[in-house]
């Protein structure tokens, strides 16, 4: 006996409305036509208009958050655009000056647009006007919170952008780090008050041995020394990467007493955490200042990885260039040749020998012409002391340089350094590059620095920005680098959409010929399908790629499956119904319970798969996966709940002698 | 309209058949993988790049010889090249200097004339594509474990023995196709796999649950004489839930273009479908037939 259930009904009608609602344009544009009209930062961030007085209307810009490439002159623009076509519509005229029906006035401060109305239509309420202008936004709070405003996006492969896998490459990181602090902790120590004395800093597996040297003055007097000492520690404690120092030897001798301090890098994990999220937020920076919408910058799971998903970027080599640069700026002094008297620099092809360097300097290259200057191996002053970095025009008036802003310290040493070699070169080293070596005149103790080097103004912009943004505490590699193009990605989905019509269409032809009249039900049971899938996968927020069109085409054919094996199974019990007497409705009713437990087998099976595959996936594969999972769901869904309940509601308990199927 | 309705075909009987046709392209399948030294792998394992393009209207010159000859003089000796109607395909296998992609887009753009929009380009290094392996690797394991326990489970361990030959002989025969046609193994090919995978075993499910229902009802018949009604009977639902399918990879394979990395995803769906819906009857059930056979009891 079909038992016609409420229940099941209300079921089947809720989740084609959730469907339905992920599916169809967002309800803002009907609803609200002016918030409508209004880009989506605006609809997300601008707050509502309010009546200031009898005439006035205005809304306050204040603290809305401007995305990137726009200020409040932009947006005062916007608004007034939409405002002005939005009062066209209900009778207002603006014309210049006071004749006109309406005025705009912006505030110099910054932070109001406001709308007085002059004429005598304003003799209207305000509050009148607002509404009929929707501004403030006519969807029914209980709706806005219902209607979802998730829709499906289109994945990077479909919509064009760039894709960029960054590596840290954790063992070698080390190493750098461990030969960076062999030189610059002796001179952190060195330049501290009281001036720390350190003999030698010895490196051991991923372990530094700090030997501090205790003057012999206060060897013997316990206060001091452990004032000295505990200078000491808190400097080496301070250290990035590195655990807290633990002293682990003392050596005596007549000449002095030597406190050995260990210091360790951080566990490995740990230490990839640190470096990693260092690298984030540099990359957080830099992205941001370079202003590509909706950029995606985040960790791989369980990696030293970083994932930078940049849609709509055109082509990928800005990207890469903005990602690759450490951004580590250096000054060193640069040497004086001794034969010469003059400032250590050969043209390229001549490059010193290392044996005729004299201690503590090294070389580095011009990026430009490639000649090879001799520098201090010590930096005086070094990037991470810029406060801030911009283009300005140079002294001349007709150059662009980069002005740099450093802070107290790096002011300070900045402010040394130009003091004891006034005269000499100061080599500005960009990622082991030297960008230019200016003669230091005079002291200069403001700590502002200028960078000059025929820079054009994106050039300079360029460069502002990665100094500003810091300089990745680690190396990086790019490991993966994907551009999609928005043309082919046009051209996958008009394929994706036609595979799928065509396809479609062949499954529905052959289950109306094979099944007849019940065709028709797995043809509903298929397009609820279909609907439920789209519907889900906004649902979910889940990024539409190309796999994942192929998910759903897929789906379309195994969806039709459990109908299937539901249609032969009626086929046989009808068979065998045959002169018994029994009615149409029983053989529907044990097809359904015979198939059931095959249905569920083989989902089931396929479903884990779909599971495996999303969990060992990335991006675009996970997209096929989640439509694969959905679709598994979904079919099952239609076929054991929707099609049952649609022969019950045809069939139910008439009584038919054949059934068409 | 009904079709095969009541065939009685001795598929257990003619099983040695069957192992023969197995056998054969399995065989061929090696011998291609030994000869080629191993799958085809793409860049996504061994690293490299790939870039694909659309044709600017009224490109005559842009032919396989002028394209390889283009990129040897930006360095690049060692180029796959793929002409098609509408698009180019160039692959370069093996770790490349950072920065490849852009050279190699930069040379179509000022040599042939295409446009940056229609460029697209996928550079891999090789520290992926050995993570990728390995997960490639465990996922397919890990479903081959899940899938076994799940089926001893609901049916019997000698059933689940049987699934999993049928699955592993699919994706052996789908390898060993793809290695004859030298088609590249990418992510979204091994997508593919373990969607055959779990795929394969629909069929075979179907075909084992007749079987456990047979064993009820038809007390009094031999073993070999259930397992041949039973795949007799699902014979129907088996081609049709397959054919379904298959229709449907069908039209993926041919509205995309060869170079398009869904394409080869749907070659091996459709490889992938055939395999398993004559893996469920000519290789899953004689096996259950084989263990059964030798004395193991039944469900």
């Amino acid at each position: 006996m079909y038992q016609f259930s409420v229940g099941k009904l209300i079921i089947i009608l809720l989740v084609l409305l959730f469907s339905v609602l992920y599916i169809l344009p967002t309800p803002g544009a009907f609803f609200d036509p002016l918030y409508g009209h209004l880009p989506l930062w605006m609809q997300k961030r601008l707050p509502q208009f309010e009546t200031t007085d009898a005439n006035t209307i205005q809304v306050d810009l204040k603290d809305v958050k401007y995305p990137t490439g726009v200020d409040f002159g932009d947006a005062t623009e916007i608004l007034q655009q939409i405002l002005r076509s939005q009062l066209d519509k209900i009778g207002f005229d603006l014309q210049d000056g006071e004749t006109g029906d309406y005025l705009f006035q912006v505030n110099e401060t910054e932070d109001l647009l406001k709308v007085q109305f002059l004429a005598d239509k304003s003799q209207l309420e305000l509050g009148r006007i607002l509404r009929s202008l929707h501004l403030r936004g006519s969807m029914p709070e209980v709706m806005r919170r219902l209607v979802p405003a998730e829709r499906l996006q289109l994945g990077l492969d479909l919509k064009g952008g760039v894709y960029l896998v960054l590596e840290v490459d954790i063992e070698e990181s080390k190493k750098d780090l461990l030969q960076e602090k062999r030189i610059s902790i002796p001179n952190q120590l060195r330049s501290a008050k009281p001036r720390i004395l350190c003999r030698t800093v010895e490196e051991q597996d991923e372990t530094l041995l700090v030997h501090i040297g205790i003057p012999s003055r206060i060897r013997n007097v316990p206060i001091e020394r452990q004032k000295y000492l505990n200078k000491a520690e808190e400097i080496l404690e301070s250290l990035d990467f590195f655990t807290s120092p633990v002293s682990v030897e003392n050596h005596e001798s007549d000449k002095e007493k030597i406190v050995i301090y260990k210091l360790e890098i951080t566990k490995a994990e740990r230490y990839s955490d640190q470096a990693i999220d260092r690298v984030l937020t540099v990359l957080r920076n830099r992205i941001d200042a370079f202003g590509v919408a909706e950029p995606s910058i985040r960790r791989e799971e369980g990696k030293s990885r970083i994932i930078i998903e940049l849609p709509g970027a055109k082509d990928s080599s800005k990207s890469l260039d903005i990602v690759k640069t450490m951004g580590q700026l250096e000054f060193k002094i640069v040497k004086n040749n001794p034969t010469t008297n003059s400032p250590w620099i050969v043209p390229k092809g001549s490059k010193p020998d290392p044996t005729e360097l004299p201690e503590e300097t090294e070389v580095r290259q011009h990026h430009e012409d490639e000649s090879w200057f001799v520098v201090e191996k010590l930096a005086s002053v070094s990037g991470d002391r810029i406060r801030n970095a911009y283009p300005s025009p140079g002294q001349t008036g007709l150059e662009i340089v980069v002005s740099l802003e450093l802070d107290g310290a790096g002011a300070r040493s900045f402010a040394e350094v130009t003091t004891q070699h006034t005269g000499e070169l100061l080599a500005i080293i960009l990622d082991n590059k030297v960008q230019s070596a200016p003669r230091i005149n005079e002291p200069i103790p403001s700590g502002n620095a200028q960078i000059s080097g025929k820079f054009s103004i994106d050039e300079a912009t360029y460069l502002a920005n990665i100094l500003k943004s810091g300089a990745y505490p680690v190396q990086v590699q790019i490991a993966e680098e994907r551009t999609a193009s928005p043309t082919l990605g046009q051209k996958s989905i008009e394929n994706g959409i036609n595979a799928g019509v065509i396809g479609m269409g062949l499954v529905l032809l052959f289950m109306l010929v094979y099944y007849r009249a019940s065709g028709l039900i797995a043809i509903a049971a298929l397009a609820f399908n279909m609907l439920i899938v789209l519907g889900g996968l906004a649902g979910f927020g889940a990024t539409l790629t190309l796999p994942g069109i192929a998910g759903l085409v897929l789906t379309i054919g195994m969806a039709v499956d459990a109908n299937v094996l539901i249609f032969e199974r009626i086929r046989e019990e009808l068979r065998r119904n045959k002169g018994s007497g029994k009615t149409v409705w029983l053989a529907i009713e044990n097809g359904y319970s015979r198939a059931f437990w095959t249905i569920l087998d083989a989902n089931l099976t396929t479903f884990a798969v779909a599971l495996i595959l999303y969990n060992f996936g990335t991006g675009p594969i996970r997209g096929f996966a989640v439509t694969l999972s959905i679709g598994i769901l979904a079919s099952f869904f239609t076929a054991i709940v929707v099609t049952k309940e649609l022969y019950g509601w045809f069939v139910g308990n008439r009584q038919i002698e054949k059934l068409s199927i | 309209m009904e079709l095969l309705r009541d065939t009685n075909i001795d598929f257990v009987g003619k099983r040695k058949t069957g192992y023969l046709i197995s056998t054969i392209f399995i065989v061929a399948g090696l011998v291609s993988l030994v000869f080629h030294q191993g799958p085809n792998f793409g860049i996504d394992f061994n690293g490299g790049v790939k870039i694909r393009a659309k044709l600017p209207a009224g490109a005559t010159n842009l032919q396989e010889s002028n394209v390889k000859t283009a990129l040897a003089s930006v360095g690049f000796s060692n180029s796959k090249i793929l002409v098609e109607d509408q698009s180019i395909t160039i692959s370069i296998s093996g770790k490349q200097d950072d920065g490849s992609g852009q050279k190699i887009a930069q040379a179509l753009q000022s040599k042939f004339q295409v446009d940056a929009a229609d460029i697209e380009i996928n550079e891999v290094g090789p520290s992926v594509g050995k993570d990728l392996k390995w997960t490639a690797l465990w996922s397919i394991l890990w479903s081959i474990v899940i899938l076994l326990i799940y089926i001893s489970f609901r049916f019997h361990f000698q059933f689940a023995l049987g699934a999993i030959a049928a699955l592993i002989h699919d994706v052996l025969i789908t390898l060993g196709i793809f290695s004859l046609l030298t088609k590249e193994i990418n992510l979204p090919t091994v997508a593919a796999f373990l969607t055959i995978i779990g795929y394969s075993l629909n069929d075979t499910i179907v075909v084992f649950d007749r079987v456990r229902e047979n064993q009820g009802l038809l007390k009094s018949a031999t073993f070999p004489e259930i397992l041949n009604r039973s795949i007799n009977q699902s014979l129907s639902r088996t081609l049709i839930t397959s054919l379904t399918t298959f229709v449907v990879v069908l039209t993926i394979f041919f509205f995309s273009s060869v170079g398009e990395e869904i394409n080869t995803f749907a070659l091996a769906l459709i490889v992938g479908v055939i395999a398993g819906t004559y893996s469920s009857v000519f290789i899953a059930t004689p096996i259950v037939y084989l263990l059964n056979r030798r004395g193991v009891t039944t469900v």
